[in-house]
């Protein structure tokens, strides 16, 4: 009797899991369905018709990831891209997940991935796991890291380097703070507490924060630059760009730096920022295009355009990029990539400035189109 | 401690008792007044209140899930793929905002607004059945044998004592360092990347030694009557043990694997470094390539920020809390008949 | 165990022992049964193992290379090569201090309320509140904490802030509290994950106090409050610290809810100020290492290895005296 009551639960346990691992079967083809339709529809802000050669031709999936800095664009473009194919009648679909730089790196290196993102140029501690490989880098676009901040009344702000270290080093701790005053001559200030919020996980906006602090505020800056540097204990750590402005839009008095994408989804103040020429620039695609052009580039398209020294350029300007193998496996790879590298750095740019990235300037993009001959199969 | 003498009379004990207490010899129940009753009420009243206490947060935190979580659970949302484009959209068409970060936008107010995307998480439904299930797999039968050889084989002997004893250390192995070995030896050292696999590994790692002292505490709860009867009608243990004990304690063995799975689907932290990223479910239905589960894809919403995302994180840790009681409330049903025979 | 006390059961155990006596050759089958049982118990030692070897192997290079400055400085800069994990065990032994410090007085009421107060109907829901307390998982209470206790505490712990501000001790215990994220944040929710585990092993302790002496100290005209810290405590002592031992153990392990709720600074220092942000060892190689490489990896894994180390020594210690407990009840029975 007990045997079988047992055996009975056992047996319902078995229908049950069937049930549910049939109906997620199911759902399966579903899903996929609904992503494209879904990537149709957002293809809406596409301006002039674009060139469809060669699409059709195309099959097959291109795997990306790494950078989440660029990955809103990325997911954007790629399901217009996916979406262009569709009705050119081609069949290639292009993923990307986000999973941080390095970790993209790793993923073209021992070739689970066919392209990465990334914000930083091959470290050498990584440079052993590409072996001989020749990579190539594709500026893809920019983009400004802002200092978002959150202070009632207080709707434009005025910061100059050594401030904005001060404030990041806890030596500034309130918002009336004589320094602050300073660059804000005619703002009325509160004498709210700062509250600091900085990335708690290893990232690239943190290394280019500090990197243009290091460049910018030289004598003032003293915690030196990199993926996590020792913030002041008082400070505040949030994961993600998006941690970092979700906690400044719940926080009076807070300020962070984060990619001016995710401030504005927060609806969150940004600083006008001092930059090298001694004016105080805003965040915004076009000034951070402008530092992208002014930056210097060198012949495999990595450069920096952090702290520029030109008129308008907004001085914490972010590059990312698209690494990816020179040589290809087969003819079919090739051509998705090329394709879809060729679509990023034309109609793509487009996308780039409405979802707040710096587009290329038109000779960087122009570099960069003419590197894609390199890429060749083997 | 000291181990008390085996033989110690209750005589000294119920002595010891008084002495402690200190009460009059006069004082009887109906006479405690004053001081001492108060004392005594005072007493019930903290614990009553510590009670109430444990509820509190059990309320709010199950009232909020299920406030929050509940508009957004549909059959659709458990299916649908993970949006991608979330940030992007909640960009576009606001052309008050665009405009407000970018003065030179060229924001067409009368463009159709592009559809908000749908939020769904099938992907870290399928990759939580996946990786639980597989963990299971790997944990339960592994553990179930464990269990067996310590009590129906090694029982007190020097070698099924350690075993009890690491695996009761064992359990209480903080789970992220089961995902860091996991990471280190399978993930890094031998090449073999992230993947639902790995993140099972990671999970049935933290399973096996709960399956194992479950497992053992029911089948210690066969009479031995069973096993010399069997015996005794010659039967070998491997027969005794298949053919009547295992049986015998299958309720209490389903009931003990499923608080193991039930911990398992919960669990975040063996996932962070092993399972990768999924945004498909078609992507998330894989053994050997990345996926992901309800838990890992909580914790990325919740940093995610904009609209949608915290939205999607209330409507996924209702799903989990809601799978995980299921199979936490079959398990108490289970033994509940177990133990009432 | 009281294995004799069962009452027979079933019917299908006969009919197996029928089946068992067809065909009780097959020594064999015996042997080969029982040395997959023993490998089965063999693994689970060997996986222990390897989980220590492949941990401590990974991080041995940080241990090496680093020293004694490993462990004994607060000077925590990747980017500097500078890697002193004291900030982070104090904040792991902060929060886990007032998880227990709030969860050993709760869980032990609980505990004698369910045994000695409690009406036998609502014991039974007790261990139901229990259960399901026990079975949300970590995040769900990271993300009830992130999302819905962030600003209520922010304000509060605002306000405490700016009344403390002129006293001496306080201005620095409960001075900084800027955002609702802190220590005592993460040591609150810790309490509440913790309360379970000790609930549970308390009631059991509890329940092994003999009738006798519990009846015999009411007979001689004591209250119940006086039975509890006359006969059940004293009884108790050593189940009790055991069951707060382990409460402890599973409180230094635990990652996601704490990292989402201590505030996550990126070079915790040792500080009194519960109030503001800091970090636990788990949730700092949470977020960092799947990003981290080289000697920070290293030095991540390290912070593992020794969280690992700790609560092996605190487990030990703890089943230690669940089970010295164990064989006196057995002995005096």
């Amino acid at each position: 009797m007990k045997n079988r009551k047992g055996f009975a639960w056992l047996f319902a346990l078995v229908a049950v899991v069937s049930l549910l691992a049939a109906a997620c079967g199911s759902s399966n083809s579903d899903g996929g369905t609904t992503t494209t339709k879904a990537g149709g529809g957002d293809g809406t802000t596409t301006t002039a018709a674009p060139a469809t050669d060669g699409l059709d031709a195309l099959s097959g999936t291109l795997d990306g990831g790494g950078s989440s800095f660029q990955d809103t664009f990325q997911q954007q473009v790629s399901s217009d891209f996916g979406a262009l194919v569709k009705t050119a009648g081609g069949d290639a679909t292009v993923t990307y997940t986000k999973s941080g730089s390095s970790d993209g790196k790793k993923g073209l290196a021992d070739k689970t991935l066919g392209f990465a993102g990334t914000d930083s140029p091959i470290k050498d501690e990584e440079k052993a796991a590409f072996g001989t490989r020749k990579m190539l880098y594709f500026p893809i676009a920019g983009g400004p890291i802002a200092v978002a901040y959150n202070l009632k009344g207080v709707d434009v702000l005025n910061l100059s380097p050594d401030t904005i270290a001060g404030i990041f080093q806890a030596t500034i701790t309130t918002w009336d703070d004589a320094a602050i005053k300073a660059d804000n001559p005619d703002a009325k200030l509160p004498s709210t507490k700062i509250t600091v919020v900085h990335r708690s996980d290893g990232s690239g906006t943190t290394s280019n924060f500090t990197k243009y602090l290091v460049a910018a505020a030289p004598t003032t800056w003293k915690l030196d630059k990199g993926e996590t540097v020792a913030w002041p204990a008082s400070t505040q750590g949030a994961e993600k760009s998006t941690g970092v402005t979700s906690v400044i839009a719940g926080t009076d008095g807070a300020v962070g730096y984060a990619d001016l994408a995710d401030a504005a989804k927060e609806d969150l103040s940004v600083a006008n920022i001092g930059n090298a020429a001694g004016d105080f620039i805003a965040p915004t695609p076009d000034s951070a295009s402008v530092a992208l052009a002014g930056a210097k580039v060198a012949d495999d398209l990595t450069y920096s355009p952090l702290n520029v020294d030109a008129k308008g350029a907004y001085p914490i300007t972010a590059p990312t990029w698209m690494l990816v193998d020179a040589v290809q496996a087969d003819q079919a790879t090739a051509d998705a990539l090329k394709a879809y590298i060729n679509y990023v750095l034309t109609t793509g740019q487009d996308q780039a400035k409405a979802l707040l990235y710096a587009p290329l300037p038109a000779d960087l993009a122009t570099k960069a189109l003419a590197q894609l001959d390199q890429i060749t199969v083997g | 401690m000291t181990i008390t003498a085996p033989s110690a009379p209750t005589q000294t004990d119920a002595t010891s008792v008084a002495d402690r207490l200190k009460v009059p010899s006069d004082v009887r129940v109906s006479t405690i007044k004053g001081a001492r009753f108060a004392r005594n009420r005072a007493a019930t009243t903290a614990m009553t209140l510590a009670f109430v206490l444990a509820i509190v947060p059990l309320v709010f935190v199950i009232g909020n899930v299920l406030a929050k979580g509940g508009p957004v659970v549909t059959p659709s949302f458990l299916t649908r793929d993970i949006p991608t484009t979330a940030g992007a959209s909640e960009l576009k068409g606001d052309c008050a905002k665009i405009n407000k970060y970018d003065p030179t936008a060229a924001c067409d107010e009368s463009a159709v607004k592009p559809a908000a995307p749908k939020p769904g998480i099938g992907p870290a439904v399928v990759g939580t059945l996946i990786t639980t299930g597989l963990s299971a797999l790997l944990a339960i039968p592994l553990g179930l044998l464990a269990a067996v050889y310590l009590n129906e084989y090694g029982k007190r002997n020097r070698l099924a004592s350690f075993i009890r004893f690491m695996s009761d250390v064992m359990t209480g192995v903080p789970s992220i360092v089961m995902g860091i070995f996991v990471y280190t030896l399978w993930v890094l050292e031998f090449g073999q990347g992230r993947s639902a696999l790995a993140a099972s590994l990671a999970l049935a790692c933290l399973m096996l030694p709960i399956v194992v002292r479950s497992s053992e505490e029911m089948l210690r709860l066969v009479p031995n009557a069973l096993r010399e009867g069997s015996a005794a009608l010659g039967a070998r243990t491997w027969k005794t043990t298949l053919r009547v004990v295992l049986p015998t304690a299958l309720p209490g063995l389903v009931s003990g694997a499923m608080l193991a799975v039930a911990r398992a689907a919960g669990e975040t932290a063996p996932v962070l470094f092993t399972i990768g990223a999924a945004n498909t479910v078609a992507a998330a239905t894989t053994v050997t390539g990345q996926s992901t589960t309800l838990s890992f894809q909580i914790y990325n919403l919740i940093t995610n920020g904009g609209k949608i995302s915290p939205q999607m994180a209330w409507g996924a840790a209702l799903t989990l809390i809601a799978m995980v009681l299921i199979l936490t409330t079959i398990a108490r049903t289970v033994s509940a008949r177990f133990t009432m025979r | 165990m009281t294995v004799v006390d069962n009452p027979p059961t079933g019917s299908a155990a006969p009919a197996g022992m029928a089946g068992a006596l067809a065909s009780s050759k097959g020594a064999g089958a015996d042997r080969a049964f029982r040395g997959l049982a023993v490998a089965a118990g063999v693994t689970v030692l060997v996986i222990l193992a390897l989980i220590t070897f492949s941990t401590t192997s990974s991080a041995w290079p940080a241990f090496t290379k680093y020293g004694s400055s490993y462990f004994f400085s607060t000077d925590w800069r990747p980017n500097q090569k500078k890697f002193g994990i004291v900030g982070f065990a104090w904040g792991t032994a902060v929060i886990s201090v007032i998880g227990v410090l709030l969860a050993v007085p709760t869980s032990i009421g609980i505990a004698l309320f369910a045994t000695e107060v409690a009406p036998r109907r609502l014991r039974r829901t007790i261990t139901t509140v229990m259960d399901l307390l026990a079975s949300v998982p970590s995040v769900v209470f990271g993300l009830v904490g992130f999302y819905v206790l962030r600003a209520p505490l922010q304000s509060l712990f605002r306000s405490i802030g700016d009344s403390v501000a002129g006293i001496p001790i306080a201005r620095n215990v409960l001075g900084q509290g800027s955002s609702g994220i802190s220590l005592l944040t993460a040591g609150i929710v810790l309490a509440i994950m913790i309360t379970p585990i000790i609930t549970s092993v308390s009631r059991e302790v509890f329940n092994t106090v003999p009738r006798n002496d519990k009846e015999g100290a009411l007979a001689l005209g004591a209250t119940r409050s006086e039975m509890i810290t006359g006969v059940i405590i004293p009884h108790s002592l050593g189940g009790l610290t055991g069951a707060v031992m382990l409460g402890l153990g599973r409180a230094m392990g635990e990652t996601i809810a704490v990292s989402l709720l201590i505030g996550a600074s990126s070079s915790p220092q040792i500080t009194a100020n519960i109030l503001g942000p800091s970090d636990a060892m788990p949730s700092a190689i949470a977020r960092n290492l799947s990003e981290a490489s080289g000697d920070f990896r290293a030095a991540l894994i390290g912070l593992g290895v020794t969280l690992f180390v700790i609560t092996m020594i605190i487990n030990v210690g703890s089943r230690r005296m669940v089970s010295v407990i164990d064989r006196r009840i057995k002995g005096a029975a």
